[in-house]
């Protein structure tokens, strides 16, 4: 465990810091220090160890909206426990009050980040994830915690550089007194979901901006890449098709489509968004596969786990079981399942990453 | 509308336009001219005296076979205009394509010269490396006038064999792309050490400038960027800009799920009891 940042004691707390196993003790109990931190186009979800060993997460969705600022909105925000802030003479609700308060409003929820990355269009990005972040994280249990963040590999189909987003967020969680390390998303499905594989398989996140892929043996990651499409693409896709706003795909996609049977027009749009989504990642998995050098050789066959947001539709695994027995996938496949949180499995691998450090 | 308009606009779609410079191209120096008007009016009046000469139906009839053959002609006219415009649509979707193709042909033709640039340049390198093995080859030859050299500069055969040897390793290994073996024999003559250092930096650069042409070249690392600065604003405590807000007051929803412990123990398992 790397104690290096955790040399100093937290002011203001009760707590010992043991330099030796990067635990804090508060009055009665030990806590595992280090947080996994996902950080998605779609939702922000932390990740800690509590005193009983357990996990606990915290998830908050990655948006913000503008209203009109007056003194009766700002009390009427209060009193509902409604998250504002006040910027630019304006308010700005945040998080999953936003998303709902654009339903009602009848508008579109802003959003700080764009296919998997800080979004280069949206000014606003910056102080508003700094907000959500400091929100879901919480205070750090000792100076430079360890955060494990995740981030999107290159992407095969955009023409994408994570440098900057990665520096940016490092620095961000720097000013929380936090230290920030940087982890593939996929890779953090692996350490979550296939610990019973010895960490060898393949760990699929299907995300609001992205869908990152990762093949690894024995916890090292052999191949990483990711694909510009996500539940945005198929959410601007078929209110396209419909003529609806976005945000309202997204609340139709959200509310319980199974899309084995979709039972209307605009749920036969999500299925067929979702079957191309799933068909055009394991194509491309596989033509990595075929094409990549110094590819394991798995002798044995090896699970593909699920997990994020996207995949928490219904009937998402069937439907990706179906999409993958029309293809002739290069290695031997055993399981194909999605993970039981699959909305916090990115933030969980990056908590399994930061409980065991460098 | 009545028919006698609906044949002229029949007539009017199913034409088309040339000039009289296209005419005399076709060899046609005259041409008879006939009005659509006229034409509608004869097609109208057979169609009338054909009906009317049989007496088999009354006039009612008659106006009624017109209304219909009207309606009848109007959607074949529809129809034919519909084909038209889909035919338009593929002419127009194929001439994009044909387009694509040239573009693609024209990068393909950026790639080759490219290529055929890049295998100048090793052809080069090559040359550049006979050059350097020819020039310590005469080294070894007796020279007519003294040449400056390094102290203790006696030309041992030995040393001269090995000297050959490594730069016959240099080329082999800028053929095939590897790093350069390292060398450290004991009792090397410092003029022979510092010829191989030079030829081995000139090959270097010549590599590194290769390399770079073929964009698989190691850039030199520079210093991490600090973002710090675009943070000042949310996290300068002084700061009278700092966003007024009900977070702290309001708690973000947590949920406890399954622990971890079961991961962590396979994972320090695997990195061998840590």
């Amino acid at each position: 465990m790397n104690t290096d940042d955790r040399n100093e004691e937290w002011d203001g707390h009760d707590t010992t810091t043991d330099e030796t196993t990067g635990t804090t003790t508060g009055a009665t109990t030990e806590v595992a220090l280090g947080k996994g931190l996902d950080i998605g186009t779609a939702n922000l979800a932390a990740a800690e160890q509590d005193e009983s060993g357990g996990v606990t997460v915290t998830v908050e969705r990655n948006a913000f909206l503008d209203i009109d600022a007056d003194a009766y909105s700002k009390n009427m925000l209060t009193k509902l426990k409604v998250p504002y802030v006040v910027h630019n003479n304006g308010l700005v609700v945040i998080g999953e009050s936003a998303f709902e308060l654009a339903n009602v409003f009848g508008k579109e929820t802003r959003r700080p980040m764009s296919d998997g990355l800080i979004s280069p269009n949206e000014v606003d990005a910056l102080p508003m994830m700094t907000m959500i972040i400091e929100k879901v994280l919480g205070k750090p249990r000792a100076q430079g915690e360890a955060v494990y963040f995740s981030v999107p590999a290159e992407s095969l189909d955009v023409d994408n550089n994570v440098v900057y987003h990665q520096g940016l967020f490092e620095s961000l969680l720097g000013k929380l007194g936090y230290t920030g390390k940087a982890l593939n998303e996929a890779h953090a499905v692996v350490f979550s979901e296939l610990a019973e594989n010895d960490f060898s398989g393949i760990g699929l996140s299907f995300g609001g901006g992205m869908a990152n892929a990762c093949v690894a043996y024995k916890s090292i990651p052999c191949l990483s890449f990711s694909v510009a499409r996500g539940g945005d693409w198929i959410d601007s896709n078929v209110a396209n098709v419909l003529g609806i706003r976005r945000s309202k795909a997204t609340l139709l996609k959200e509310r319980g489509v199974d899309i084995r049977d979709p039972k209307n027009r605009e749920e036969e749009a999500i299925a067929i968004y979702y079957r191309n989504l799933i068909s055009y990642l394991l194509e491309n998995i596989k033509a990595r596969f075929e094409h990549g050098q110094n590819m394991p050789n798995f002798n044995e066959p090896v699970d593909i786990a699920c997990a994020g947001g996207t995949s928490l539709v219904g009937g998402f695994i069937e439907v990706f079981r179906d999409e993958f027995a029309k293809i002739d996938f290069p290695i031997p496949i055993g399981r194909i399942f999605r993970a039981d949180e699959a909305l916090t499995s990115v933030a969980r691998g990056c908590l399994v990453a930061a409980a065991i450090g460098d | 509308m009545d028919s006698f308009t609906d044949v002229k606009e029949a007539l009017v779609a199913r034409s088309t336009v040339a000039s009289i410079d296209d005419l005399k191209s076709q060899g046609r120096s005259k041409v008879k001219v006939i009005k659509a008007e006229h034409i509608a009016a004869m097609v109208r009046e057979a169609v009338e005296n054909a009906v009317a000469g049989t007496g088999m139906i009354s006039r009612e009839e008659v106006d009624m076979l017109v209304e219909r053959s009207r309606e009848e002609f109007r959607d074949i006219v529809a129809e034919r205009e519909q084909q038209l415009t889909r035919l338009r649509d593929a002419v127009t979707q194929l001439e994009e394509i044909k387009v694509e193709r040239v573009r693609l042909q024209a990068s393909l033709q950026d790639v080759l010269a490219e290529r055929n640039s890049l295998r100048d340049e090793l052809e080069h390198s090559a040359t550049r490396i006979a050059e350097l093995e020819e020039q310590l080859a005469n080294q070894t030859a007796p020279a007519p006038a003294p040449v400056a050299a390094a102290p203790s500069s006696d030309m041992d055969p030995s040393l001269v064999m090995k000297l050959m040897t490594e730069v016959a390793e240099l080329k082999a290994n800028m053929s095939a792309g590897t790093p350069q073996p390292q060398q450290a024999g004991p009792g090397a003559d410092e003029g022979i050490t510092a010829a191989i250092d030079k030829l081995a930096g000139t090959l270097n650069d010549r590599l590194e400038k290769f390399g770079r042409k073929m964009g698989i070249s190691s850039a030199v690392e520079g210093q991490q960027v600090n973002f710090d600065a675009l943070f000042e604003k949310e996290f300068d405590q002084d700061s009278s800009q700092k966003l007024e807000s009900n977070m702290d007051s309001v708690q973000a929803k947590k949920k406890q799920e399954g622990g971890i412990s079961a991961n962590l123990e396979r994972l320090r398992k695997l990195k061998g009891g840590g």
